[in-house]
């Protein structure tokens, strides 16, 4: 838990429009030949990139697109010369005319390497790295060494490749950190006082510092809040303008791509597939890969139609099946596919795409030649929902967590001060069996806390949990008990725990790596002595990944989780939530760790199990376009206080509180005409420590009033729709139009705090 | 089979596969381990003490404790002199039996040895008038004929008194050495040696006098012999009782017999040796060829016809006893087989000279069985002791006087103990030859002090016999170092200069070699496969006798054992407390937690010293106290374990799928624990089997549990056995290394598996 005060930080009005800067030069900034690299590993030789060329002009940005595993990181390692030794680099790369990746010097064959041939090429390499190339590593946000200001760790980079004197060096920081957004303030500060969105600008004023022709940013926004993300976002493409002479964009969000890139390159098992600028990629793409990618997840602009994932799972590198590497999840795929390994063809200048009928696919002339899945029913509340009896209702749930409650925490903290998260607070929902809600925030948010809460894996300071105990089989009827006050060992309890199960963030994590699917499966049932009888144990293990898609099962049954993709990983965690038939099922985040082409396929499955069993499933995600594709009704969360509910389609068009409608901006969208406009937010979310009395959101609403910040705000409730404020819509047009809208400063101070 | 579901044997089918894919893993992570260089040194290391723990049973030859090495492998004479001769004392090709004489009443002596060529040496032993200990002179060289035989030297008489009283004022010793010489004719040359000087540290020296040729009637067939006796050397008086009586009786004292052989038959002769003259001859009536007679009584007064002299000749199956005083037969008495000669008479040490007992002859003779009879001095009644299989090759007595109370008789496989008066040799007495010593040659000698029978072998073996004989009946043995081409009869000296009795040989023909009587512990043992016991000592044997082979090769099945044990016992105890700490985490674990930690922070040797001290030092306790003191290091690492698996998702699945504690512990947390519990158990084995090593090492734990560190215990009181004793030393040292260097290179190796990122490099 960070303990950073809550400062808004420097926010661009307007947000630059969206400008392409000046056109590209000739000059070749990186040129890259049949550049291969291999990892040797226990298991056999992985091929992690294959035959990659391009070239990277001056002032020019590529975005690399593609999965995990795709290839992309291990691209930009083989670019800064720091593969492990267990690599092996075929072909070359070339920077500003200088080889920076070939054979002889990259991964383990700096080893063979004479003691002077490897004296001058870490000279080299020094040379060239931060000052030609420089890097902003995936999650290097994070990688701040606690201990030490940020200035002195930025200076470190002046101190390692440049002669400068001190004062000289200061100065130059300070101004490196102004062009990536930040008041020289924040120089004074620990990385832990500074947000999330903070330390990646401070990360990327490091990567900036030495000016160099080259940036490589490795997924720059991931794991950031939409709205800092849409504002970074904002931010380096009016740097992009300036400053940096070209860059790479490396990440798997077709947004951020299509707001960042000039070309884009899209990648899958280690190839280009297809090499285009941003505007054809995303207008006329001759690919069927990116093609299915960018119609594989769903977007907050695009009507709550059926979406379809890609099929299938990325190859094995380890195997790399012959022919096209897509050819097992296409669904264009002829026998030629399976066979032959499609050459790049530059099918219009510049526009190059990794596929037989390239031209074909980009004119749409071609029919699919594998059925796409039985069609979904379309998107929409099941008639009468609202009108069925409350299978939860939770009446002002709240959970604290107090800081204080450790040993450590109680000897340490200042008497008086108050260490109490207000992780949850005041909460209520009611939940129709058979619906899904989606609860909806940034991190930091309490919607996780809420699900657990509500499962009572987490139990809950305040509040009630009504949870009516139905009859096997009937809609409404049962006893309605509040979970909260029960004893952990008691009946009750365990009843409830047979009725109500989670499916969590990390498919990696959640399944025991030691257990088949078998055991895995299992375990519910052992857990509420259900597995006595090894042959219904089985019949319901099967059923349950039958349930999950899982088909046939017998395949799946002794497998390891290791084996298995994350989307069947995430499968198998939601067979084990539906192994007992739960009333309740809570996903935390479940596809956020997934590649973008399985989510679709999760997303569907959500839906499904609804129709199919019938299951009310408690949605938890950051991702509102997401939550947009499976919930009834979804309840958008911030810092502990549900601050609007509704139906979803309702609340994505026509959101009430001025934090959701901030929200819904934000998104970037897979288009490279998105422009978010002008956010009106300020700041991040900060913690849930030290709260106002009054509104959550009045530190960073810019329609905030006096009373905002003392008085807790009402509900105002449009039918089935409410939201938490002081002002109806009307009221907030007013405010705006009369001025008293705070529009946040250009550049607001930073304080370090005490 | 997709169709039918829920079938029990799908079901099997299933856990089947399971654990088919748990041995994939196994392998997978097998072929981890095996690919790291540490992994596989360490798993062949102990494959290597796998084996030679299941060999050890077979090994084991002896008890690693109890068993102690016979006196016979471990217990030697210890040679006090080895003095180079200036002249090769052979004569045959056997080197001539060294002779010895008292110079002084303080017991020093001065040990001759004569050549081929009448060549004589002598060696001083003691503080004594020009015989600095060990130190060589030659004293004589008489220039004999051409063809003569030279007889050993022997030493005998004092000289005539005249030369005594006029040294007298300068407290002289005077002795006689008489070198012999047999020519073909019917004379011998007598060579009289005169030794003088102050008693005491000064420069007597020895003085040779010509040599006096006497004629004999016929040609001798046998060395002359004196009337010296082996007590009657020994001056038990002082100069002044010599004096007075010499100088009141007039006697001369010192008489030499011959046999030889003339036209007529044999003759004994008696000649008085200073002046040389002649006494007397008789005729001896057998027609054997005798063999030198034995000269019995106080030579010092030999009155004419007094009957407690006698000379004894052995002339084939007869034994006759003639009077010294006037040559007239006592008696003579035929006996069943011929008398040995190679035994000859044998007359106890103190009886040889007060001739009051009876009975007390000895005589071994010829024939297989042989036998032993004794004989009465003054009657010549026979009567037989004792009969041996495999024939008599020697006889000794205990030098009591009286009947012995010890008969020791010898053949050449067996030494017989007769205790007791016409003790009968039965098996119970009989000792066998150790082993390689080839058979028992000539007579045993009898040292008093000790009570030993030192018995010789055909392969130069000496072998100290305790006369009581016992449990341990060989005291110790001497074999000279290396063996030597030939070796004399052996001669029991008085070593002054040691103080005590001495063996000495002449080896090889040049070489005088004293050996005390007093044997000496030689162990520790230096490596020895052919051993008088038979035992074998592949790493020889540590100081108080243990084979130190056998406690090597059995403390690997016990460091196993203890390591093992330990490795277990620290497990158990730390998973369970991990789990308890790092899962349960109650207030409760926070004490456990706190506990732990003082545990851990306390010094563990020191810790361990003080627990295994209170609680005692039984085995079972102490490998308790390694376990109670080994176990909060793996505790502490496995609670982040235990944390960082508490951590992860899958324990919350589990925990909202309804599975209890115990089930998640179970099934989740021991699971993904199992490597580094693998890694931890390795570890614990080499670290409990040295701890355990470490406490014998300092004496706290029992020693009675073989261990290496058991083993180098003696170590803390003398290091330079490292040096002294390698083969003891070094072996449990390198295994103790070996052994725990295999498990810290199996760790290693599995901390590949563990540890992915290792495994990259």
């Amino acid at each position: 838990m960070t303990v950073a005060v809550d400062i808004p930080e420097v926010s661009r009005v307007p947000l630059p429009s969206r400008a392409r800067p000046s056109a590209p030069s000739a000059e070749k900034v990186l040129e890259i030949r049949s550049l291969s690299v291999q990892f040797g590993t226990e298991d056999g030789t992985v091929l992690a990139v294959d035959r990659i060329s391009f070239d990277l002009h001056a002032r020019e940005t590529l975005g690399i697109l593609g999965e995990s595993g795709s290839g992309k990181t291990t691209l930009s390692l083989a670019l800064m010369t720091l593969l492990p030794e267990n690599a092996h680099v075929e072909g070359q790369a070339l920077f500003s005319g200088e080889v920076i990746a070939d054979a002889q010097i990259s991964g383990g064959a700096i080893r063979k390497l004479k003691r002077r041939e490897r004296k001058g090429l870490s000279q080299k390499l020094s040379r060239i790295r931060w000052r030609g190339i420089s890097m902003v590593f995936q999650g290097s946000q994070n990688a701040f060494n606690p201990v030490y200001t940020i200035e002195k760790q930025i200076a470190e980079v002046f101190q390692i490749h440049t002669d400068l004197p001190k004062q000289e060096i200061h100065d130059r920081v300070v101004r490196a950190v102004q062009r990536a957004g930040l008041d020289p303030a924040v120089l004074k500060a620990y990385p832990h006082e500074l947000s999330g969105g903070m330390k990646q600008r401070a990360v990327i004023a490091m990567a900036l510092a030495l000016t160099p022709k080259l940036v490589i940013a490795d997924e720059p926004t991931t794991g950031l809040d939409v709205v800092t993300q849409a504002r970074l976002i904002a931010e380096l493409k009016e740097l992009r303008q300036t400053r940096i002479q070209s860059m790479i964009v490396i990440s798997h969000d077709i947004g951020v791509i299509a707001q960042l890139a000039d070309r884009v390159a899209v990648m899958y098992a280690g190839r280009i597939m297809e090499l285009a600028s941003v505007d054809e990629i995303y207008s006329r793409p001759a690919n069927p890969y990116t093609k299915a990618l960018i119609e594989s997840y769903p977007s907050i602009a695009r009507a709550r139609t059926g979406i379809q994932g890609i099929p299938g799972t990325p190859p094995d590198m380890i195997h790399p099946p012959t022919g096209c590497p897509f050819a097992p999840r296409c669904s264009y795929v002829e026998e030629r596919c399976r066979r032959e390994d499609p050459i790049p063809q530059e099918i219009s200048p510049g526009h190059w795409s990794a596929c037989h009928f390239a031209l074909d696919i980009q004119a749409g002339r071609r029919a699919p030649t594998v059925p796409p899945p039985e069609a979904l029913p379309p998107v929409t509340m099941p008639d009468g929902l609202l009108d069925r009896p409350l299978l939860v209702e939770t009446k002002d749930l709240t959970k604290f967590f107090d800081l204080r409650a450790s040993a450590g925490g109680s000897l340490f903290s200042r008497p008086g001060s108050s260490r109490v998260v207000h992780a949850v607070e005041g909460v209520n929902l009611d939940i129709h069996p058979s619906e899904i809600v989606g609860i909806v925030g940034e991190s930091g948010s309490g919607k996780t806390t809420l699900g657990r809460t509500l499962l009572r894996t987490i139990d809950a300071t305040g509040g009630e949990i009504r949870f009516r105990f139905r009859e096997e089989g009937k809609e409404s009827g049962g006893e309605v008990v509040d979970i909260v006050p029960l004893k952990s060992s008691g009946r009750q309890l365990r009843e409830f725990r047979r009725r109500s199960q989670m499916i969590f963030q990390d498919p990696y994590d959640s399944l025991d790596p030691n257990q088949i699917i078998y055991d895995i499966v299992e375990e519910p049932l052992i857990g509420h002595h259900m597995a006595a009888n090894p042959d219904v144990t089985l019949s319901r293990i099967q059923e349950a990944l039958r349930s999950v898609r899982l088909t046939p099962p017998e395949n799946y049954l002794d497998r390891y989780p290791h084996e298995l993709s994350g989307g069947e990983r995430q499968r198998v965690a939601a067979a084990r939530a539906l192994v007992l038939k739960p009333d309740l099922l809570i996903a935390d985040e479940p596809i956020s760790m997934l590649d973008v082409s399985l989510r679709a396929g999760f997303l569907n499955l959500l839906r499904q199990m609804r129709v199919e069993l019938g299951t009310t499933i408690v949605y938890v995600t950051h991702d509102i376009a997401s939550a947009r594709y499976v919930a009834d009704r979804i309840l958008v969360m911030y810092l502990g206080v549900g601050i609007e509910f509704g139906p979803s389609e309702e609340l994505i068009r026509e959101p009430l509180h001025p934090y959701t409608k901030a929200l819904i901006q934000a998104v970037p969208l897979p288009s490279p005409t998105w422009n978010p406009g002008n956010l009106e937010i300020m700041g991040e979310i900060g913690n849930a420590i030290n709260v106002s009395k009054g509104c959550r959101f009045s530190r960073r609403c810019p329609y905030r009033q006096s009373q905002c910040e003392d008085v807790p705000p009402p509900r105002k409730a449009h039918g089935a729709h409410w939201y938490l404020c002081h002002f109806t819509q009307e009221e907030l047009l007013a405010i705006r139009q009369k001025g008293g809208f705070m529009i946040p400063p250009a550049s607001s101070g930073f304080a370090a705090p005490p | 089979m997709a169709s039918t579901e829920g079938s029990a044997a799908e079901y099997r089918t299933y856990r089947e596969k399971r654990l088919r894919d748990r041995v994939r893993r196994w392998r997978k992570m097998w072929r981890i381990y095996y690919g790291s260089r540490y992994g596989k040194i360490g798993f062949w290391l102990l494959i290597g003490f796998a084996v030679m723990t299941l060999l050890s049973p077979i090994l084991t030859f002896h008890d690693p404790y109890t068993f102690i090495a016979p006196r016979e492998d471990s217990w030697s004479a210890t040679q006090e002199l080895g003095a180079q001769l200036p002249y090769s004392a052979v004569v045959n090709g056997m080197p001539l039996e060294p002779t010895a004489v008292p110079i002084t009443s303080a017991g020093s002596y001065v040990v001759y040895t004569t050549t081929a060529d009448g060549n004589v040496s002598a060696v001083g032993l003691g503080a004594t008038p020009s015989t600095a200990a060990g130190e060589i002179f030659h004293v004589f060289s008489p220039n004999w004929a051409a063809g003569s035989t030279v007889f050993a030297a022997s030493v005998f008489a004092l000289a005539n008194y005249t030369t005594f009283q006029s040294a007298f004022s300068f407290d002289y010793s005077e002795y006689l050495l008489e070198g012999a010489t047999h020519a073909n004719s019917s004379t011998i040359d007598f060579a009289p040696i005169h030794w003088s000087g102050p008693q005491g540290p000064g420069d007597g020296s020895p003085s040779a006098y010509d040599a006096e040729t006497l004629t004999i009637p016929g040609t001798l067939v046998a060395p002359p012999v004196s009337s010296s006796t082996a007590t009657s050397i020994i001056p038990s008086w002082g100069p002044f009782a010599q004096s007075s009586a010499y100088t009141s009786g007039g006697l001369k004292a010192a008489y030499v017999y011959t046999v030889t052989r003339s036209a007529s038959g044999f003759n004994l002769s008696e000649f008085y040796a200073m002046p040389l003259q002649w006494v007397w001859s008789v005729h001896l009536t057998g027609t054997a060829v005798p063999e030198a007679p034995q000269y019995l009584g106080s030579y010092y007064a030999p009155p004419a016809g007094t009957e407690d002299t006698a000379v004894l000749v052995a002339q084939g199956s007869t034994l006759s006893s003639y009077n010294p005083g006037n040559g007239k037969l006592r008696w003579a008495e035929n006996l069943s087989a011929p008398i040995l000669p190679d035994v000859g008479i044998v007359v106890p040490f103190l009886d040889q000279d007060s001739f009051s007992a009876a009975d007390v002859l000895f005589l071994g003779l010829a024939g297989s069985p042989g036998s032993v009879v004794d004989a009465n001095l003054t009657s010549g009644a026979i009567t037989t002791v004792t009969t041996v299989p495999g024939g008599v090759d020697g006889v000794a007595t205990s030098g009591d006087a009286g009947y012995p109370t010890y008969v020791c008789v010898v053949s050449p496989t067996t030494v017989y103990m007769l205790n007791g008066p016409k003790a009968v040799a039965n098996s119970a007495d009989g000792l066998g030859l150790p082993q390689g010593s080839g058979t028992y040659e000539t007579d045993p000698l009898y040292d008093q002090n000790s009570n030993l029978m030192i018995v010789s072998t055909s392969t130069g073996l000496s072998i100290a016999i305790n006369a009581a004989l016992g449990t341990d009946p060989i005291q110790w043995k001497l074999a000279p170092n290396p063996l030597p081409s030939a070796i004399s009869p052996p001669l029991l000296v008085y070593n002054a200069l040691k103080g005590g009795l001495a063996v000495a040989f002449v080896t090889s023909g040049s070489i005088l070699d004293l050996y005390s009587t007093v044997g000496t512990d030689d162990n520790p043992l230096p490596p020895e496969f052919h051993t008088p016991s038979g035992n074998i000592y592949v790493f020889g044997t540590n100081s108080a006798g243990n084979d130190v082979w056998s406690q090597f090769v059995a403390s690997f099945v016990w460091d196993w054992e203890i390591g093992l044990a330990v490795a277990a016992g620290i497990i158990l105890v730390s998973v369970l407390v991990a789990m308890f700490i790092g899962y349960v985490g109650n207030w409760a674990a926070a004490v456990v937690e706190t506990l732990t930690l003082v545990l851990f922070l306390l010094p563990g040797l020191a810790l361990l010293i003080v627990v295994a001290s209170i609680v005692g030092a039984s085995f079972v306790n102490t490998l308790l106290v390694l376990t109670f003191v080994s176990w909060p290091f793996t505790a502490i690492t496995l609670i982040g374990v235990v944390r960082q698996i508490k951590s992860r998702t899958f324990i919350e699945a589990a925990r909202v799928s309804g599975a209890s504690t115990v089930q998640i512990l179970r099934r989740h947390m021991l699971p993904n624990m199992t490597p580094l519990l693998a890694y931890f158990t390795a570890l614990s084995i080499g670290g409990a089997a040295t701890a355990f090593s470490t406490l014998q090492f300092l004496g706290i734990a029992q020693l009675t549990i073989p261990t290496w560190g058991g083993m180098l215990q003696p170590m803390l009181d003398n290091f330079y056995f490292a040096l002294e004793a390698p083969w003891w030393i070094w072996p449990p040292t390198i295994a103790l290394t070996m052994f725990v260097f295999a498990f810290v290179f199996v760790s290693r190796g599995m901390d590949e598996v563990v540890n992915p990122r290792l495994r990259a490099r």
